[in-house]
C-alpha cells in the first residue's frame, strides 16, 4: 500500500463523468483489476473529512511520466467526487493504493461476462484485456442512465468485438438490465460474471445469476471514507462457508466479493437505512 | 522528514495517568484499528499508544453499520457501533507482539456497569492481558438502567462504570475515563471517576448531534446515539481541558493526567490542547482522512517547540493557565 501525491497529467471528458490520469509511481506499478485508490478530497485545508476511494480504471506501469493510475469520477455524487472531477492538469491529489481485493482471474480460459453500471464500470476494459489475455471468452455488458453515462464502449469494442448497451427502459434501469442479463446467461455457456456496480444493481446480478449456478464475482463501488481499513463504515454484511453471518471490510477483504455470499437484502436495506 | 530529524534535543516524552508515553499524541479508539490496519500503512509507530476500537463482553452486532455522515469539517456517526467480546480477543490473532506496535490500551464499552465489570474480567484472563499497557473506560454508551442515558451524562452512572472496572483489573494498570464535553457540570463528573479510581480523563466523546435525512425527512441515525467528531469539535474540546485543568488548580479535582481528543487535525491544535492543560492528545477522525496525520502532529509539535524555545513538551502542559 502506498501513500503519495499525485499529479494529474491529463484529463478529459467521458460522457458525463471525467477521466482522470495521474502519476503516481509506486502504486502503478503494483495494482490489477478491480483494486482501489482512495483520495483525500477539497485540498490542504479541507472540510470534507472523508476520503473517496474509487476502483482504478487502469494502470501504465512505466511511462513518459513515470506509472500512471487512471480513474473515472462522477462529478454528480458529491462534493467531494465534484472536487475530484475539476482536477485540472498539474493539481496534485494525495492518493493511498492500491487497495483491497483484486478480480480473482480463472487459472484457463473460461465463458465470462463482464458487466458494469456507470463510473463503476471503469475497470472492466482492464479486466476483460486480463481476461482475454486467460484465453477467456468475454461478453461485456455496460449500462448506465442514458447513453452518455456508458463507461469505455468504444475502447471496448476494440478490445472485445461485441459490447451490450444497457439503458433504462420506462420502469427503470434494473428491469431491462435484469432482463438482458437473464437472456445472455440462457443463451450461452457464461461460468462467471465479474460486475461493477453500486450495491442495488450488484443485488439484482447476484439474484439473477444464482439460479444459473454462474459465480459472480463483485466490485462493491459504495462509499468507503477511509479506504484503509481503520473506520468500519464500509462493512458488508456476509454469510461464511460455516453457514455463520458475519461483517467484511469492503475497502480491505473487497471491493470484490463474491456475490453469493453477500446478504444482499440487509446491505442495501442498511446502506439507506433511515429511522423508522 | 521523521520526528527525530527535527531535533533530537527536545524531549517528547510525557506522562499521562501512569501511562509513559514517547510523544504526546496517541491514536484514538476506533479511528486507528487494532493495530493490523497501521502496520500495513506503515503507520503503527506513528502514535505512541494506539486504543483500541471499544470492546464489549460479548460480540455485538449493532442495529446500524458505522455509518460516517460527512458535516462541513466533521463527521456524524453512531456511537453504538458493533464491537467485538474481549472474550473473543484471542481468536483475532492481535498483532500486538509485532515489531512497532506501540503500547497498546483497550477500550472497554457496555449498557450496564455489570457489563463494564464482565468486559474487564474476561479481558484480565486473556494471555493478551502481558500487552495491555492501560484500559480507556468508553462511557458514551447508553445506560439500560436511566433510560439508555450515557453513563458521561450522569455522576452516579459514571463513577459505578469506573469502580466496578476498576475492581478487575491490576491495581497498577492506568485507568482512563472517557467523558463527555457535552455535559452541564463535567468537573464533578469526572471527581466521581477519579474518585473510584480513574488514573486519567479523557475528553471527549463525539458529541451529541443529528442528521436528517432530506428526501424522508427522517433521521439519518438515532438520535440518542447520533455523534458529531472531527476538527469541528476542537473549541469544544479545548474548553474542557480547560475546565478540568482549572478545576485541578483550584483544588476542585484532584490532580490527574488530561488526554484530549476531540478535533485534533494538526501541530497547533495539539500544542493548544497541551496549553489549556492536557498531558496528551488522541487523533481520531483526521487519521481517516490522511493517516499521516499523527506523525505531522507529531513532528509539529517538535517544531513548535524549537520556535518557542522549549526543551521539553512537558512544559507547554497548561501553559494557558499561567499569568
Ligand atoms: C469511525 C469512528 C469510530 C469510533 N469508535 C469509537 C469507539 O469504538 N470507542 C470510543 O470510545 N470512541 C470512538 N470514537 C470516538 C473517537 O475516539 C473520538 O472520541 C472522537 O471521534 C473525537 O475525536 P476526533 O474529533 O479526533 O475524531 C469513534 C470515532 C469515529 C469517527
Ligand atoms: S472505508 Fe474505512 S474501514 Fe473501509
Amino acid at each position: 500500500m502506498v501513500e503519495a501525491r499525485g499529479e494529474l497529467i491529463a484529463s478529459r471528458r467521458m460522457g458525463v463523468f471525467q477521466h482522470h490520469t495521474i502519476v503516481v509511481p509506486e502504486l502503478a506499478d503494483r495494482a490489477r483489476p478491480g483494486q482501489l485508490a482512495s483520495f483525500a478530497v477539497g485540498g490542504r485545508t479541507s472540510a470534507l473529512l472523508g476520503r473517496r476511494t474509487l476502483p482504478l480504471a487502469a494502470i501504465t506501469p512505466s511511462g513518459t511520466y513515470g506509472g500512471t493510475i487512471e480513474v473515472v469520477v462522477d462529478p454528480v455524487r458529491d462534493a467531494g467526487m465534484r472536487w475530484l472531477a475539476d482536477l485540472r492538469v498539474h493539481d496534485e491529489v494525495d492518493v493511498i493504493g492500491p487497495l483491497g481485493r483484486a478480480f480473482p482471474l480463472p487459472a484457463h480460459g473460461v465463458d465470462s461476462m463482464v458487466l458494469g453500471v456507470g463510473a463503476s464500470a471503469a475497470p472492466l476494459g482492464w479486466l476483460s484485456t486480463a481476461l482475454r489475455d486467460r484465453g477467456c471468452r468475454v461478453e461485456l455488458m455496460l449500462a448506465g442512465e442514458t447513453d452518455r453515462h456508458l463507461v469505455g464502449v468504444i475502447e471496448a469494442r476494440r478490445v472485445i468485438g461485441t459490447v451490450s448497451v444497457v439503458t433504462p427502459g420506462p420502469t427503470g434501469l434494473l428491469p431491462v438490465l435484469r432482463d438482458e442479463l437473464q437472456r445472455t446467461l440462457r443463451a450461452t455457456e457464461i461460468s462467471v460474471v465479474y460486475a461493477a456496480a453500486r450495491a442495488p444493481e450488484l443485488s439484482a446480478v447476484a439474484e439473477v445469476a444464482r439460479p444459473f449456478g454462474v459465480t459472480v464475482q463483485a466490485l462493491l463501488d459504495e462509499a468507503m471514507p477511509c479506504g484503509t481499513g481503520l473506520c468500519g463504515s464500509c462493512e458488508v454484511p456476509v454469510t461464511g462457508s460455516d453457514g455463520i453471518s458475519r461483517t467484511i471490510r469492503c475497502c480491505t477483504e473487497g471491493a470484490v466479493i463474491r456475490g453469493d455470499l453477500v446478504e444482499w437484502d440487509r446491505y442495501v436495506a442498511e446502506l439507506w437505512e433511515t429511522v423508522r | 522528514m521523521t520526528a527525530e530529524s527535527v531535533s533530537a534535543d527536545i524531549d517528547l516524552t510525557v506522562n499521562a495517568g501512569g501511562l509513559a508515553l514517547q510523544t504526546p499524541v496517541m491514536g484514538a479508539s476506533g479511528c486507528c484499528g487494532f493495530g493490523h490496519e497501521l502496520l500495513r500503512l506503515g503507520r503503527a509507530g506513528d502514535v505512541s499508544a494506539l486504543v483500541t476500537p471499544s470492546l464489549t463482553a460479548r460480540t455485538q452486532s449493532s442495529d446500524h453499520r458505522g455509518v460516517l455522515l460527512e458535516v462541513p469539517s466533521g463527521l456524524v456517526s453512531p456511537t453504538d457501533r458493533p464491537s467485538l467480546g474481549t472474550g473473543q480477543l484471542e481468536a483475532t490473532r492481535l498483532p500486538w507482539d509485532a515489531d512497532g506496535i506501540p503500547p497498546v490500551i483497550v477500550s472497554l464499552a457496555g449498557n450496564l456497569s455489570g457489563a463494564y465489570a464482565e468486559a474487564a474480567d474476561q479481558l484480565r484472563r486473556q494471555s493478551l492481558m502481558r500487552r495491555v499497557a492501560g484500559v480507556e473506560v468508553n462511557l458514551a454508551c447508553g445506560d439500560r438502567k436511566n433510560d439508555d442515558r450515557p453513563f458521561a451524562h450522569d455522576v452516579f452512572g459514571a463513577t459505578k462504570v469506573i469502580a466496578r472496572v476498576r475492581e478487575q483489573l491490576p491495581r497498577d494498570l492506568p485507568l482512563f475515563a472517557k467523558l463527555s464535553a457535552d455535559v452541564h457540570d463535567l468537573v464533578e463528573i469526572a471527581r466521581g471517576c477519579v474518585k473510584s479510581g480513574a488514573t486519567g480523563l479523557v475528553v471527549s466523546s463525539p458529541l451529541r448531534a443529528l442528521s436528517i435525512d432530506l428526501p424522508t425527512l427522517r433521521p439519518r441515525l438515532t438520535p440518542a446515539v447520533t455523534g458529531l467528531s472531527g476538527p469541528a469539535i476542537l473549541p469544544i474540546t479545548l474548553r474542557a481541558v480547560w475546565e478540568l485543568r482549572a478545576a485541578v488548580l483550584s483544588g476542585r479535582l484532584p490532580n490527574v493526567a488530561v488526554v484530549a481528543v476531540g478535533g485534533i487535525a494538526r501541530a497547533s491544535d495539539a500544542v493548544q490542547a497541551l496549553a489549556a492543560g492536557a498531558s496528551a492528545v488522541q487523533v481520531g477522525s483526521v487519521m481517516l482522512h490522511d493517516p499521516s496525520s499523527a506523525e505531522r502532529v507529531t513532528t509539529g509539535l517538535l517544531a513548535e517547540c524549537e520556535r518557542l524555545g522549549i526543551p521539553s513538551v512537558k512544559d507547554l502542559i497548561g501553559r494557558a493557565h499561567h499569568d
